[in-house]
C-alpha cells in the first residue's frame, strides 16, 4: 500500500471550477451555430390514448418544420444499452403512434424562433382515442385492465405482454424451491400451482417458504412503500444536432454516455458510426437521469436531418419533470434468524410501476435481488420482482438504481428484528453483514465479485461514538413535545459493473493519454463528470502516476470520434472503471517515458524512476536509489521532438474486473414535533467507504448530498399522480415539488463525516466509488431515529407531517 | 402539453403605464378584458400552469404613486411597493413587527425583490402570509378607480380563496394602518413543509402585555390557510385579554386555536393535521412575543 502520494487525496482547485463559477462552461443548452433553427416539442394532454390523427397543416403554412410518427424511422429502440442486447427490452419508437403517459412527446416543430415554433406547435391538431389509464401498478396488473403494450421485443424475440407485466425476475439461493426430500430444484420462473418432483412430492411454493424458515427461531413480516421522485438534476435535457455536408450528423447533448448516443442513432437512423460525432460537454447533473439516451436527443435529430439545418431543442422544466422519475417500490420482506441473531432466511417480494416505457425494468429487478444479497448473508434467500407498466413517465436509474429502496426494507426490518430479539442493532448487523472475502452482487445475480476491501466494522464503531449511539433513548421513551432519537443505517453500492466474467451488462472505458512537447500532459476520456469530481480524479491519477504536476496535466475536449467506447458514467464507476482505464493507459505512458529517457541517460529503463518536482512544475526521472543522473520529462519530450523520435504517448481499453463495494455508515439524530409532525435531522455522521480518497473535498460533498436528497426522499419528495386526471400533481413545477434546501439540513457544525482507511487492491490507487452510496442508506437510517424517538414505526416513504400527527395521536389514545 | 417554463402560451396585449391617472384610464377603458401585473411571482406561474387569461396585461410596477411607506401617521403602504422594501424598513420592523415577519417568512429572496404587497392581498390566496398581519393590525384599502376611491376594511376585501370585492376598472392603491397606542409586541408564526413554502397554516398574533403584572390588556389574533380566508379570531383573542402570561394561558390559546380549526374546516382532509399543528404556533407565538 504506498500511501505517499504527491497529489492524490490532496485538494486542488477543480479544473472546471473557473468555467462554472464565471459561467463561460459550455453545456448542451449553449451551443449556438449559424442558421440554427429552435424546436419544440408537443406533449400528450393525455395519459393513455391511440393517436387518431395529428395535423400539422397549419403550423407548416407558418412556416415551421414538423415532425410526426410517420416522419421517424420506425426502429424499435431502448434508450440504454448498457445491458446486453439478449436482456434488453425495446418498446419504443422516436414518435409513437399510442400515448402511454401524460406529458410524452407525440410531434415536434422548428422554427426560426423558439416563440415562433412555439407559436406553430399551438396550431397543430391531434385526435386521441382515449383509454383508462393507471397510476398504480397495482391496478394496471389486475387480469382486464387495459393494455398499455399488446406486444414488445426482448433482443430479437417479440412477446406478448400480459397484465400490463413489463418483466419478472425471480431469484432463489439456498433451499429455496427445492424438494425438501431430494433436494432438487425447480424451475420458479413457470409458476406452477404446484410443484412435483420425481421423488413422489408434490408441493407449492408457499410450503417452500416454510422449509427455509424452518430452522428460524424469531421471523417478521413487512411491507414497505416507497414513492417516486423526480431526480430534479439541475440541467434539463437539451441538444443541438448539425447535419453534416458529407452526411451524418454532429450532436451536442446532455448525456452520460457520448458513445451510446451515437450507437443508437446510428442503429435509429440507419448511419454508419463514423459519420457520426457527439461531443462531450459539461453535464449539469444528471442523478442517473442521463444514462440512458434522452427521449428529445434522436427527435432533435431527426428534426435536424428533416430540416437539413441545424436544431436545438432544450427541454423545459416541466417537460423534463414528466420524462423520468425513480423507480417507486411496494415490497414485502420475510425475514428469518435464529434467537442468537443469525439470519436463516430472507423472502423479498417487489413490485414496481415502471411507467410508459421499460428502459431497465428487468437489470434494475436484477439488482434489486443484489444489493439485498449483498447487505447481509441470507443462506436461504428468495427474490421475486415484477415490474409492471403503468401510464406515468417512465422509471429510470436515480441514484442508487433500487438500492435506497431496498436498504430501506432491509434496515427497518433488521432494526426492528434487533430490538425482537433484545440485541443491539450494532451487533446485529455485526453478525451477519457481507464483508471481506464474501461473494458481492454488483450488478445483479450474474455479476459476482469477491469483496477485497471493507470498511463497515471501522465506519460502525467510530460511527457509534461520534453519536454516543449506547446513549441513545429508548425507543418512544420521551415525553415532551419534540421528540429526539437516534437511528443507524449501513448500506454499499457497487463501484462499475464489471465482474470477473462479464454477465449481462457491459463495462468498458478507454482512454489516451500523451505526453505534451513540454512535459506537460493531455488526457482524453469520453467519461462525463456529474458534478462529482470524476474528471479530477482521472487528472490526480494520471499526474500522480507520471508524476507531472496536476496543473501539468489537462482533459481535452473529445468526442466519440476521438476516443474509445465508454460504457456509461453510471453506477458509481467514474473513479473505479473510467479514471481506472485512463490509469491503466497511463501506466503504458510511463513505461515508453522511461524507456525513452533511458536512451537518453545511458540508463536501463528498470533503473530509472520518476518523482514530482513541484519547484520547477515538472515530473523528473531519476536513477533509482541514486540521484546521479535526471532529466525532466520536459526536457525528455523536447529532445524526443527534436531527435524526431515522435510523440510519448498511449491509447487503450480497459475492463476494471472486481466491482467493489463503496460502503456507507449513517447515524441521525432527529427530533420528531409531535404537533406538527415534522421531522428536522438535527445532526448527521455520515462515514464513508472508498478505498483511497482520491478528491476528498469532492467526496465530503458527495456524502452531503447524498444526506440532502435523503432527508428529501424519506420525508419530502414525491412526484405523485392525480389518479382523476394522470397528471402530476405538482404539474412539473418546483413551487410544489417540494425539496430540501440548506436551511432543512443539520447545522453545519453537526454534519459530520469522515472516511474509513481501506485500500481497494483492484482500484487505481486502491480506488473505488462512492456517489450512489451518498444516499442509499439515509432514509433508512432517519426511518430507525424516527422509531427511536416516537416508538412508532413508519414504513412508507415520505413520511409526512400529517402522517406522524395521526400516529402519534394514534399510539398515545392507545389505538396502536 | 402546452406550457413552456420560457414561453406564456397565451397572446395578450401589454401594457406599462408610468402613472396612475394613465393606469387608471387604460384600466377603465378595457375592462373587463384587463388583468393586473404586479410582481407576477403568483400570476406567472399561474399562466404557465394555464390557470389564469386575460386579453390585456397591465403592468404596475413601474407607476411610482403606488411604491411608498409613509410613516407620518399610522403606516400607509402603496400597492405596488416592493415586499424587500418593506422588509428594509426599520419603522415596520420597529411597530409593525408581524408585518415585517410575514414578509420575511415570504418565498426566498429572490420572491421578495419582485413580489409586492398589493399583490399579496389581491392574489387572496388562503395561506397568504401579509394577511394576517394586515387584519391584526386592522388595515384598510385604499381602491382606486377613474374619477372615484372608496377604502374598505381588509377582511371585507377577501371574500374567499381568491375572491375579492374588486370590481372591474378598480385597482388597490395603498394600505393604511392606524397608529398604533400603547405597547402593543406582535409577532407572525408559520407552518410550512420546508422554510420556503406557502404556508400550511399561518398567524399574526399582536398582544398589549402590562410588563409590571405581566398580563395581557389586550390581545390581536388572525390566523390564515385554515379555510377560504384569513380571518380575526375574537374568542381566542377574549380568552388572552386579561390573562397573565404563563403556560396555562398557553395552553388554553392552544385549545382554543384547535376549536377555531374544528369550526372552521369541519370534514375537511387536512383537519385531524391543523387542529394540532397550530397548537405548535400557539406556542411559538408567545416565545416570539415575550423573547
Amino acid at each position: 500500500m504506498d500511501n505517499h502520494f504527491d497529489v492524490i487525496g490532496s485538494v486542488l482547485p477543480k479544473k472546471d471550477g473557473i468555467a462554472k463559477v464565471t459561467g463561460k462552461e459550455i453545456y448542451a443548452s449553449d451551443v449556438e451555430l449559424p442558421d440554427m433553427m429552435h424546436a419544440v416539442v408537443l406533449r400528450s394532454t393525455v395519459a393513455h390514448a391511440e393517436i387518431k390523427s395529428i395535423d400539422t397543416s397549419e403550423a407548416e403554412a407558418m412556416g415551421a418544420i414538423c415532425l410526426v410518427p410517420d416522419d421517424v424511422p420506425q426502429v424499435y429502440y431502448n434508450e440504454r444499452i448498457v445491458s446486453i442486447p439478449e436482456k434488453t427490452y425495446r418498446d419504443r419508437l422516436v414518435l409513437p403512434r399510442k400515448v402511454r403517459h401524460y406529458g410524452e412527446a407525440i410531434a415536434a416543430v422548428a422554427a426560426e424562433t423558439e416563440e415562433e415554433a412555439f407559436a406553430a406547435m399551438q396550431k397543430i391538431k391531434v385526435e386521441y382515442k382515449e383509454l383508462p389509464f393507471y397510476t398504480d401498478p397495482l391496478e394496471a396488473n389486475k387480469p382486464g385492465a387495459a393494455p398499455i403494450y399488446e406486444s414488445v421485443f426482448l433482443g430479437e424475440n417479440k412477446f406478448d405482454v400480459v397484465n400490463n407485466v413489463a418483466c419478472e425476475r425471480n431469484i432463489t439461493v439456498g433451499i429455496f424451491n427445492c424438494c425438501p426430500t431430494c433436494g432438487t430444484r425447480f424451475d420458479y420462473s413457470c409458476r406452477l400451482d404446484e410443484y412435483h418432483c420425481g421423488c413422489g412430492i408434490v408441493y407449492t411454493p408457499a410450503e417452500d417458504d416454510g422449509k427455509a424458515f424452518d430452522n428460524a427461531e424469531v421471523i417478521l413480516e413487512k411491507e414497505y412503500d416507497l414513492s417516486r421522485v423526480y431526480h430534479a438534476q439541475m440541467e434539463t435535457k437539451s441538444a443541438v444536432c448539425r447535419p453534416e455536408p458529407e452526411g451524418g450528423f454532429t450532436l451536442w447533448t446532455t448525456t452520460q454516455s457520448i458513445h451510446n448516443v451515437r450507437i443508437l442513432l446510428g442503429e435509429i437512423f440507419s448511419i454508419p458510426l463514423n459519420k457520426i460525432n457527439v461531443k462531450r460537454v459539461a453535464l449539469g447533473g444528471g442523478f442517473g437521469s442521463s444514462i440512458q439516451m434522452n427521449s428529445i436527443t434522436p427527435i432533435c435529430t431527426a428534426l435536424a436531418l428533416k430540416a437539413r439545418r441545424p436544431v436545438k431543442l432544450v427541454s423545459s422544466r416541466e417537460e423534463d419533470m414528466y420524462d423520468h422519475h425513480k423507480y417507486p417500490a411496494k415490497f414485502k420482506f420475510k425475514i428469518g434468524a435464529t434467537k442468537d441473531g443469525k439470519i436463516v432466511a430472507g423472502h423479498l417480494t417487489v413490485i414496481v410501476g415502471i411507467g410508459g416505457h421499460n428502459v431497465q425494468a428487468y437489470p434494475l429487478l436484477g439488482c434489486m435481488a443484489g444489493w439485498y444479497a449483498s447487505l447481509y448473508k441470507f443462506p436461504n434467500l428468495k427474490f421475486e420482482g415484477t415490474a409492471v407498466y403503468t401510464n406515468q413517465a417512465p422509471c429510470c436509474a436515480m441514484q442508487g438504481y433500487g438500492n435506497p429502496q431496498v436498504n430501506f426494507a432491509v434496515e427497518s426490518t433488521i432494526d426492528m428484528l434487533a430490538e425482537e430479539l433484545g440485541m443491539d442493532p450494532i451487533e446485529l448487523r455485526l453478525k451477519n453483514y457481507v464483508g471481506l472475502g464474501d461473494e458481492f452482487w454488483g450488478q445483479g445475480p450474474t455479476v459476482k465479485s469477491t469483496i477485497k476491501s471493507c470498511g463497515v466494522e471501522e465506519m460502525l464503531e467510530r460511527g457509534s461514538k461520534m453519536i454516543d449511539w449506547y446513549e441513545r433513548p429508548q425507543p418512544g421513551s420521551g415525553d415532551g413535545n419534540v421528540l429526539r432519537g437516534v437511528g443507524l443505517a449501513r448500506g454499499f453500492h457497487t463501484s462499475g459493473t464489471g465482474g470477473p466474467k462479464p454477465g449481462e451488462v457491459i463495462d468498458y472505458s478507454s482512454a489516451s493519454v500523451k505526453i505534451n512537447e513540454d512535459g506537460s500532459v493531455d488526457i482524453m476520456t469520453p467519461i462525463m463528470d456529474h458534478g462529482g469530481g470524476t474528471w479530477d480524479a482521472a487528472v490526480k491519477i494520471v499526474s500522480e502516476l507520471l508524476k507531472v504536476p496536476y496543473e501539468m496535466v489537462s482533459l481535452s475536449p473529445t468526442d466519440t470520434r476521438t476516443t474509445g467506447y465508454d460504457v456509461n458514467t453510471h453506477a458509481t464507476r467514474g473513479v473505479y472503471c473510467g479514471c481506472g482505464a485512463a490509469y491503466h493507459v497511463a501506466l503504458k505512458v510511463k513505461q515508453e517515458l522511461l524507456t525513452v529517457a533511458g536512451q537518453f541517460l545511458e540508463e536501463h529503463p528498470h533503473d530509472l524512476d520518476l518523482i514530482m518536482d513541484k519547484e520547477s512544475g515538472q515530473g523528473v526521472i531519476v536513477t533509482k536509489g541514486l540521484d546521479c543522473k535526471r532529466m525532466t520529462v520536459g526536457e525528455v519530450a523536447a529532445k524526443a521532438r527534436v531527435l524526431s523520435m515522435g510523440t510519448i504517448a498511449a491509447t487503450g481499453s480497459y475492463r476494471q474486473k472486481n466491482c467493489p463495494p463503496c460502503f456507507v455508515t449513517n447515524f441521525v439524530e432527529v427530533e420528531v414535533d409531535k404537533r406538527t409532525g415534522q421531522i428536522r435531522v438535527v445532526k448527521s455522521v455520515t462515514l464513508g467507504d472508498c478505498g483511497t480518497t482520491i478528491n476528498p473535498d469532492m467526496l465530503e460533498g458527495q456524502l452531503v448530498g447524498g444526506l440532502n436528497r435523503g432527508i428529501g426522499y424519506s420525508t419530502l419528495e414525491e412526484a405523485s399522480y392525480d389518479p382523476k386526471t394522470g397528471k402530476l400533481n405538482c404539474e412539473g413545477f418546483y413551487d410544489s415539488y417540494k425539496m430540501t434546501t440548506a436551511v432543512e439540513m443539520p447545522p453545519l457544525n453537526k454534519i459530520e463525516t469522515g472516511f474509513a482507511s481501506t485500500y481497494e487492491p483492484t482500484g487505481p490507487f486502491g480506488a473505488k466509488g462512492l456517489g450512489e452510496a451518498a444516499v442509499n442508506s439515509i432514509a433508512s437510517a432517519i426511518a430507525n431515529a424516527v422509531y427511536n424517538a416516537t416508538g412508532v414505526r413508519f414504513t412508507k416513504l415520505p413520511i409526512t407531517p400529517a402522517e406522524v400527527v395521526a400516529a402519534l395521536k394514534a399510539k398515545d389514545e392507545g389505538r396502536i | 402539453m402546452h406550457t413552456n417554463t420560457r414561453i406564456l402560451a397565451h397572446n395578450f396585449v401589454y401594457h406599462e403605464p408610468k402613472t396612475l391617472d394613465e393606469a387608471l384610464t387604460l384600466l377603465d377603458k378595457h375592462k373587463p378584458g384587463i388583468k393586473i401585473l404586479a410582481g407576477g411571482t403568483d400570476v406567472l406561474p399561474k399562466m404557465k400552469r394555464n390557470h389564469f387569461e386575460c386579453e390585456r396585461l397591465m403592468y404596475i410596477k413601474n407607476i411610482k404613486e403606488l411604491s411608498f411607506i409613509d410613516n407620518s401617521n399610522g403606516l400607509k403602504i402603496g400597492a405596488a411597493t416592493l415586499l424587500s422594501d418593506l422588509e428594509k424598513s426599520p419603522e415596520i420592523k420597529q411597530n409593525y413587527h408581524a408585518l415585517h415577519e410575514a414578509i420575511k417568512a415570504i418565498g426566498a429572496i429572490a420572491i421578495r425583490n419582485m413580489a409586492t404587497i398589493g399583490g399579496n392581498i389581491c392574489n387572496a390566496a388562503p395561506p397568504a402570509d401579509t394577511v394576517p398581519a394586515l387584519l391584526i393590525f386592522d388595515a384598510q384599502l385604499k381602491l382606486v378607480k377613474l374619477g372615484g376611491e372608496r377604502t374598505v376594511p381588509l377582511n371585507q376585501f377577501i371574500t374567499g380563496a381568491e375572491q375579492t370585492i374588486i370590481e372591474h376598472g378598480e385597482l388597490l392603491h395603498s394600505i393604511e394602518m392606524p397608529e398604533l397606542t400603547g405597547g402593543l409586541l406582535s409577532t407572525f408564526v408559520k407552518l410550512g413543509r420546508v422554510s420556503v413554502d406557502t404556508a400550511r397554516i399561518n398567524m399574526a398574533v399582536a398582544a398589549d402585555i402590562d410588563g409590571s403584572s405581566n398580563t395581557i390588556k389586550t390581545a390581536r389574533v388572525a390566523l390564515g390557510a385554515v379555510g377560504t380566508k384569513a380571518y380575526r379570531c375574537p374568542d381566542s383573542e377574549a380568552l388572552l385579554a386579561g390573562k397573565k402570561v404563563d403556560e396555562s394561558v398557553i395552553l388554553a390559546f392552544a385549545d382554543s386555536l384547535t376549536s377555531v380549526c374544528d369550526y372552521a374546516i369541519p370534514g375537511r382532509y387536512s383537519l385531524p393535521y391543523k387542529r394540532e399543528a397550530v397548537r405548535k404556533l400557539a406556542e411559538d407565538a408567545f416565545k416570539q412575543l415575550l423573547s
